[in-house]
């Protein structure tokens, strides 16, 4: 009963002037903190493109730089030379040779062995993980049994939860001395081994995607094709799968570009060699793993530090196409 | 025909059932590799100790704290923006153009490659941020334009920012409609309501949010690895203007630039099992938060 009181007083300072006042003060205020808030997100996404593109810029625009890149040197009009260095002296360097040396008297940055050795270990990682997450999706859907099917996906979201520095730990110094005997390859790292190791870091992904897909399927088709007598291997592959392939593409497309990017299990267990080749028996580099390995020993302001934040840019316009277009046609499958 | 039917149907079973299976061998094995292994080496020195010798021997005191010195600056930083962003989010913007443009941000923070924030950290944070730190109180050396412990946390803190403002989402989504407009009906004003309704019952969502990204901040290397980790900090007094050892920096260092891998193999089990005990439980106890949090609201 105390309390009455006390209301009664609230309310009649609320409506009193001054309150009101104060209270239309203090909302300004908050709504404009929480707006400088989506301001802020806003703002680091524009800086981490501005500063990515602002320290690979000189590559283009300053002449020392492009000089530096340059593959000829005139050593009769050396200054003349110089002065006139253009932006294909770069982009000669950057796609006209197959060389990745960047630390040498002239240094060699060639895209292709690193496009080549990304290409291979993503390859390897969505392959494996696209495989076998459908299987273990489509387990979990239909064949598990089903007191077993929650246990199965909450452990598989667990590898979720590893540190991708422990998997490539791991890589190192367990999986690949045995993967080595298996496979029969003459280097211990290789593209596989990093690509089989990458490829756990999508799988729970990839389940979870594919698991949402299979049981957000009409249940009363699959309950009338069970009725129509229809086994489950038929329901999978004669009605799941035609209905679903859009968005199960569109989900690997997504793993695609979550491997893209990942750095510590490609620097650990890849190998590291910049090769421009195919072989997935060979050692290969990709560009996280370069700028993860480089990037702590050069010289700001160098060729190589603008060089490794192109591949930096480079690595950003990739996964924006290709989450663009994942989440493109993920939408494009829902409404469909 | 129904015996080729019935032999199909039996393969399908088999072979989806075994990759079930399988995935659940691998996660058991490298959980139970880690740490049948890792726990050969652990003892009480071994956690409280720095390292000695070579760094084969010796504990990982250092390397705990730098890791927790880390996460804990990060979440300060990362936690309280990530609850304003989705609360403008949710609760305050109109639809128009600049709810796109922070929701697309909030999406494309989250998939920019790891690496990639390192590069932002050390251009930005380092470059930009510190030099003209450094350039306003006019010192001749540099004292903010380093590789330092308080712009790694910035940095991790750029890169937890979308799971914290998913967790909060998730929370404000579970609060009723109808919880708004009373209070909107009792003469409260927007932030009113906010403040006396949303946010109380949001607190759980933030919680969440500091515990999964605590466990994420843990866990990544790729972006602090030239925003500040060292291999070797002999005495890092814990002062955010200094370089700092990690955890998982060092089981990437050892393993890959250690003189004799083979020696140094035990104590990197050891810290490998240090770290994925940190993150799990961390991971854990934000799961279990997070599922409280949605029983709570469903009563």
């Amino acid at each position: 009963m105390s309390e009455i009181p006390i209301v009664a007083e609230e309310t009649k300072s609320i409506s009193s002037d001054r309150m009101i006042k104060r209270r239309k003060i203090e909302e300004k205020i908050a709504i404009g903190a929480l707006f400088m808030g989506g301001a802020i997100a806003v703002g680091i996404v524009i800086a981490i493109f501005y500063f990515v593109i602002q320290e690979s810029y000189p590559l283009i625009s300053d002449t020392d730089l492009r000089n530096e890149m340059s593959l000829y040197h005139d050593t009769e009009n050396e200054e003349e030379f110089a002065r006139n260095a253009s932006v294909f002296q770069t982009l000669d360097n950057l796609l006209g040779q197959f060389m990745w040396q960047p630390v040498s008297d002239q240094p060699l940055f060639s895209l292709w062995p690193l496009a080549a050795g990304t290409l291979k270990i993503t390859l390897v990682a969505v392959a494996e993980g696209t495989v076998i997450s459908f299987l273990t999706a489509i387990a979990i859907a239909f064949y598990l049994p089903r007191n077993l099917r929650y246990t199965v996906k909450v452990i598989t979201e667990l590898l979720a939860g590893i540190p991708s520095v422990v998997l490539g730990f791991l890589g190192l110094i367990y999986f690949a001395t045995y993967m080595q005997t298996i496979t029969g390859t003459t280097f211990r790292l290789n593209a596989f081994l990093a690509g089989t190791m990458l490829s756990l870091t999508v799988i729970p992904i990839m389940t979870t995607l594919f698991e949402d897909i299979y049981s957000s399927y009409s249940k009363e088709q699959i309950h009338a094709a069970k009725c129509c007598g229809m086994f489950d291997y038929q329901i999978i592959t004669s009605l799941i799968i035609p209905a679903t392939y859009g968005k199960v593409f569109a989900a690997g497309l997504l793993g695609f570009g979550r491997c893209f990017g990942e750095t510590m299990i490609v620097l650990m267990c890849s190998g590291n060699a910049a090769i421009f080749s195919m072989d997935f028996a060979s050692g290969a580099r990709t560009f996280a793993a370069t700028i993860g390995a480089e990037m702590g020993e050069v010289i700001v302001g160098d060729t190589h530090y603008s060089v490794l934040f192109l591949l930096g840019l480079i690595l950003i316009f990739a996964t924006f196409t290709i989450n663009y277009f994942s989440q493109r046609l993920i939408r494009r499958w829902t409404y469909a | 025909m129904l015996d080729r039917r019935k032999t199909l149907e039996f393969i399908f079973k088999a072979v989806t059932n075994a990759t079930a299976l399988f995935v659940v061998a691998i996660i058991t094995f490298i959980i139970g590799l880690v740490v049948i292994k890792g726990s050969a080496h652990m003892s009480w020195e071994f956690l409280t100790a720095g390292p000695t010798g070579d760094m084969e021997h010796g504990g990982i005191w250092p390397m705990i704290k730098g890791t927790a010195m880390l996460v804990m600056m990060m979440s300060m930083f990362t936690v309280p923006l990530g609850a304003v962003i989705a609360i403008y989010l949710n609760e305050v913007s109109r639809r128009n153009w600049f709810y796109n443009a922070v929701m697309s941000s909030v999406r494309t923070l989250a998939a920019v490659p790891s690496i990639v924030y390192g590069l932002f950290g050390l251009a930005f944070f380092v470059n930009i941020v510190g030099g003209t730190l450094d350039w306003l109180i006019g010192y001749e050396d540099h004292v903010f334009k380093v590789r330092c412990l308080l712009w790694a946390a910035f940095t991790m803190g750029a890169l937890t920012l979308p799971t914290n403002v998913i967790s909060v989402t998730e929370a404000l989504k579970l609060v009723p409609e109808e919880q708004r407009h009373a209070g909107i009906c009792l003469g409260y004003t927007r932030w009113e309501v906010i403040k006396w309704v949303v946010l109380p019952q949001a607190i759980g969502g933030m919680l969440t949010g500091l515990v999964l990204s605590i466990s994420r901040g843990a866990g990544e290397v790729a972006p602090i690895l030239f925003v500040g980790v060292a291999y070797f900090v002999p005495n890092f007094t814990g002062d955010p203007l200094d370089q700092f050892m990690e955890l998982g920096y060092h089981i990437f260092v050892m393993a890959t630039q250690s003189p004799n891998v083979d020696r140094a193999a035990p104590i990197l089990y050891s810290t490998t099992l240090v770290l994925l005990t940190l993150t799990f439980t961390f991971n854990s106890i934000g799961q279990i938060l997070r599922w409280i949090h949605r029983r709570r609201i469903d009563r």
